[in-house]
């Protein structure tokens, strides 16, 4: 009996190619895409989650509330730590970790790197809080002491050619540190994210006195709780950390908050903060996606088993009289649906192992793929598309069944009824495949519109020389520019702390404000070089720009617009002369520059102070002249590694570093991309194949009209009419779903393009279009034959 | 007897009115006859015979089948009734295309149950009666029209039932395969297999005992 009814399924199968191919095509695609969706979205939601005390470690945030607006970090200062670990009961340990600011030049023997953000401080108790796998070393010791350093695998791996790099000694902006510790390489599912670990001890050695300073905020602590149920208590008790009670001699008013490790990732970004961050309505959106490709490819199979029915309608009553029952005919299309499914199955575990690689490359992490060895998920990824499947085959299953002996097809034969169940599933294709192609559009101009938005600076042409904190270089920056400024190709040369698309630090900074008083806000500052804004192309709005020479060394202030508006100033010109205090010194505004975006444009344009202050210069933007860029970086380099051998040639283009920022969007916008294709397929193959079907159902109809003189462009158009109003319909419910959607998604930037009516119209013409195609050349062939030939049956 | 048909009536509703597709019939038949039945298009010669071979629900009458009134039973009941007594041709052949010969006519034996052993005994005994061993292998579209219909027919009595239905069994087949399939027939009758045929062609009427004339749904009397 069974292999009997496989024996019929597999034959059937392959007697309807067309068919088959779609429904495998669609139920293969359609697993490997949610294969892939379940597996990002499990890498996002698993976030830090290989830590065993992760639910008792929390992070503290501190708050900062300035009259000119409020800072939320994810920072607090030194001593923070080691108060509540003393004071607070709740607090079993604690951790702090610095991120090493700017470039470093670490070497060993020949090989040299510049190494930017990826330098970790940490307390002896990182391992106590953290399971980060110490291969050699011990986890008491590794970080106890000044000057030692804790590898990963690949970086003993970069510096040393071996792993085992114990006590070996690496030089570290020329200070000899000892490895003390090796350890595996982090997992890509961590928001710690290093290379290097140095012990706290060798930050502190060169800081005496931070670890007193309450208002200072460079390091990221995380505490160790006793057991979750206790953060209440400790919320109050960081309410009155007594350093805080009282506003600081700036005005400033400082307040504690915990936040737990588990919602670092998805959690509104924050200053300072490590590590990427995800936003959970990505993680909704895709995951919608893939249920959608799931559904459409159940909706494809079901229509199109549903869609044989005049054919398979002879055959189920044949069965019948030959005595089959109810049962054995659920059995035959149970069986042929089990078959599909499990071929579907093979299918997608071998496109999921071929095409592996390329999706890594595609997200640009490495995947923790170990969970789906985990019984329950395997299940739940294979075996949900099956379970719909199956019902998908169940459905078309049960209807066949009742199908009586005597077979009449003039009951099926039914084209009135609009909503019926193959129309509404075809609605539903289109209404899914129109959404996703209005959003991945919306995706698309946004990205492109925010890239080529008018930052108010001149990013062309422009290569930074990164050589990191180093106030040698910056005490003879002259002399170096120019030297450099010799080099072919070389323009001009300025220095500046940071360069646009990286965040300069926040500094408290007093200013006369509009009604006389001193007033206090949190203020980015940009040392820089004083041709700095006439080589970035800022423009002047008030006062002056910067003078060669001592005069403005550190006592002039430039201010953009935003910090004058946030000071109470209408006017520019009013704020020229206010007098500041600033990071200890103090001088006068002398200028006010444009609003220009220095950050994305997800953001606002924050406050900037530019200032001369050649000993913090960290980097150098060179403008190059067009043509021979190779050559004129060739030269650079040669000059740089003969003058300073032991700092590293680092160099990168000011335009890639700040469409940087935008990486996480492209990357989102290619999934949405590639899964809009992926669906369009599967709807388009879908359509064809059901297309025929419905050509063959009413090629009788087609053939009366012609012999009756019908002519054959009223009969496609009649043809075309069938389709298009799904289309149609599918599309209506589509404008407000993705109205509403790409609106949420363009809620997260700050600067967007208007929704215009071309973003839904377009998709409608591209949607008709393609339904025209698929349907064209099958509907061409039918009312081009001869009507003789379908008259004859029946 | 084999079965017996009591007044019986179908109708159908349309635009409120009763059409008729049987009316009055009544009919007793024995075993070992051979009836054909007549009668121009839309007379009720197909619907009869579906009722005869219970495919089909009449109205109002009395139906009984080898003692079982067939107009009380449940439809499941009904089902195995015909499924073990009675055989089906038709006109189209209605041979399962994905099917070859011998798995066509092991079909019906899958659905009532019979064993592996039996059933290779059963369909290699058809085969070789039928003198189409040669073909087991080949599918239905590999055949021509009277060879498939001579499938058609092996598969009908594969499970040797008493009663063998058939539906304009040569209407599709030209005079020559028509007549092969007719003289199949009066030899199957001879060995004792009831058969009821429907038929347009006065000449394949002929080789039937009696011949029952229909009439827009009526049985006429004077043919009987």
């Amino acid at each position: 009996m069974w292999s009997n009814l496989f024996k019929i399924a597999r034959r059937k199968l392959w007697n309807a190619k067309a068919s088959s191919f779609t429904k495998l095509f669609s139920l293969s695609v359609g697993i490997v895409s949610l294969f892939y969706i379940i597996i990002y979205i499990h890498q996002e939601l698993d976030f830090d989650a290989f830590h065993t005390k992760k639910d008792q470690i929390f992070r503290v945030n501190t708050s900062i509330e300035s009259q000119t607006g409020n800072l939320e970090l994810g920072l607090s200062a030194i001593p923070v730590g080691p108060y509540l670990k003393s004071n607070a009961p709740q607090v079993s340990d604690f951790v702090r970790i610095n991120q090493e600011y700017g470039s470093h030049a670490i070497r060993n023997g020949e090989k040299l790197f510049s190494e930017t953000g990826n330098i970790y401080y940490a307390d002896p108790s990182f391992f106590k809080l953290f399971d980060f796998e110490l291969l050699s070393g011990s986890k008491e010791d590794a970080l106890d002491g000044p000057d030692k350093i804790i590898l990963t695998e690949n970086t003993a791996l970069k510096y040393f050619g071996k792993i085992d790099a114990l006590n070996k000694v690496l030089y570290y902006d020329g200070e000899p540190f000892t490895v003390s510790g090796l350890i595996q390489n982090v997992p890509s599912n961590s928001h710690l994210q290093f290379d290097f670990l140095i012990s706290m001890d060798s930050f502190m050695k060169s800081r005496p006195d931070a670890d007193q300073n309450w208002s200072w905020f460079p390091m990221h602590t995380y505490l160790l709780l006793d057991d979750n149920t206790s953060i209440a208590s400790l919320s109050d008790q960081l309410k009155k950390v007594p350093k805080y009670l009282e506003t600081g001699d700036n005005n400033d008013h400082y307040s504690l908050s915990i936040e737990p490790l588990r919602g670092l990732h998805f959690s509104p970004p924050r200053l300072g903060e490590l590590g990427p961050k995800t936003k959970l309505s990505n993680i909704y959106v895709l995951f919608a996606i893939g249920i959608m490709i799931l559904l459409l490819a159940v909706s494809n199979f079901i229509n199109l088993t549903t869609a044989q029915v005049s054919v398979q309608g002879k055959d189920i009553s044949i069965k019948k009289t030959m005595g089959a029952s109810k049962k054995d005919i659920l059995r035959q299309y149970v069986v042929e649906s089990m078959l599909l499914t499990s071929m579907a199955t093979m299918v997608s575990i071998g496109a999921i192992l071929i095409s592996l690689i390329y999706f890594k490359d595609l997200m640009d992490t490495d995947f923790d793929i170990s969970f789906l060895i985990h019984p329950v998920s395997f299940l739940l990824i294979i075996g949900t598309p099956l379970l719909l499947t199956l019902l998908g085959g169940i459905y078309p299953a049960i209807r066949f069944a009742k199908i009586p002996a005597i077979y009449l097809p003039k009951l099926e034969g039914k084209h009135s009824s609009i909503l019926n169940t193959r129309t509404s599933l075809l609605i539903f294709q289109f209404t899914i495949t129109s959404v996703l192609i209005i959003c991945s559009l919306i995706i698309y101009n946004q990205l492109n519109f925010i890239q080529n938005q008018d930052l108010g600076i001149d990013t062309n042409q422009k290569v930074v020389l990164d050589f990191g904190p180093n106030s040698n270089i910056g005490n003879s920056f002259k002399a170096l520019k120019e030297e450099l400024g010799t080099v072919q190709g070389v323009q001009s040369v300025t220095f500046s702390s940071h360069v646009p698309g990286q965040t300069p630090n926040g500094v408290a900074t007093k200013i006369l404000d509009v009604n006389g008083r001193s007033n206090n806000g949190e203020i980015n500052l940009n040392l820089v070089d004083y041709d700095f804004v006439k080589n970035y192309g800022l423009n002047i709005v008030a006062g002056r720009d910067f003078r060669d020479g001592e005069a403005d060394n550190a006592s002039a202030l430039i201010l953009n617009e935003a910090a004058v508006k946030a000071f109470g100033y209408e006017n520019p010109d009013d704020i020229l002369g206010a007098s500041f205090e600033q990071w200890g010194g103090n001088g006068k505004v002398i200028g006010v520059v444009n609003d220009f975006n220095y950050l994305s444009l997800h953001d606002d344009i924050g406050l900037l102070s530019l200032k001369i202050w050649p000993q913090q210069y960290m980097k150098m933007t060179l403008q190059l002249s067009v043509g021979n860029m190779k050559e004129t970086l060739a030269a650079l380099e040669k000059k740089w590694t003969s003058m300073y051998p032991d700092i590293p040639y680092n160099y990168y283009f000011v335009d890639d570093n700040f469409k940087a920022q935008y990486d996480k969007d492209r990357q989102f916008s290619g999934i949405i991309n590639l899964f809009t294709i992926i669906s369009i397929c599967i709807g388009v193959l879908g359509l064809i194949a059901y297309a025929s079907f419905w050509c063959h159902r009413r090629r009788k109809e087609m053939s009366i009209r012609k012999v009756l003189g019908a002519d054959s462009l009223r009969l496609i158009w009649n043809l075309y009419k069938g389709f298009s109003v799904p289309v149609l319909m599918g599309f209506a419910i589509a404008i407000p779903v993705s109205y509403y959607l790409g609106g949420q998604w363009l809620q997260e930037f700050a600067y967007r393009f208007d929704l215009n009516w071309y973003f839904f119209t377009i998709p409608l013409l591209i949607l008709l279009a393609i339904v025209w195609i698929a349907v064209g050349t099958q509907t061409v062939q039918l009312v081009l034959s001869n009507p003789v030939d379908h008259l004859k049956e029946d | 007897m084999i079965l017996q048909l009591k007044n019986i009536f179908k109708w159908v509703q349309q635009g409120g009115q009763r059409v008729f597709l049987l009316k009055d019939i009544n009919l007793e038949v024995a075993e070992g006859e051979f009836i054909s039945i007549m009668g121009p298009s839309g007379s009720g010669k197909s619907t009869l015979l579906n009722v005869i071979g219970m495919l089909d629900d009449f109205n109002e009458g009395e139906y009984n089948f080898l003692n079982e009134s067939v107009h009380t039973l449940k439809e499941k009941h009904r089902a195995n009734l015909y499924k073990q007594y009675i055989g089906f041709v038709f006109q189209a052949y209605h041979l399962i295309d994905e099917l070859t010969v011998y798995e066509n006519l092991e079909m019906p034996l899958l659905y009532k149950k019979h064993s592996g052993s039996e059933r290779k005994a059963m369909v290699a005994d058809m085969l070789d009666r039928f003198n189409i061993v040669g073909k087991k292998d080949l599918f239905p579209a590999q055949l021509s029209g009277g060879q498939q219909q001579l499938v058609g027919v092996a598969r009908a009595l594969i499970a040797k039932p008493k009663l063998i239905l058939a539906d304009e069994p040569t209407g599709n087949l030209n005079s020559k395969q028509g007549q092969e399939i007719m003289a199949l027939f009066k030899e199957l009758n001879k060995e004792g297999v009831t058969i009821i045929q429907v038929t347009h062609s006065e000449k394949n009427a002929e080789y039937g005992k009696r011949i029952i004339h229909l009439l827009d749904g009526r049985q006429l009397k004077h043919a009987g």
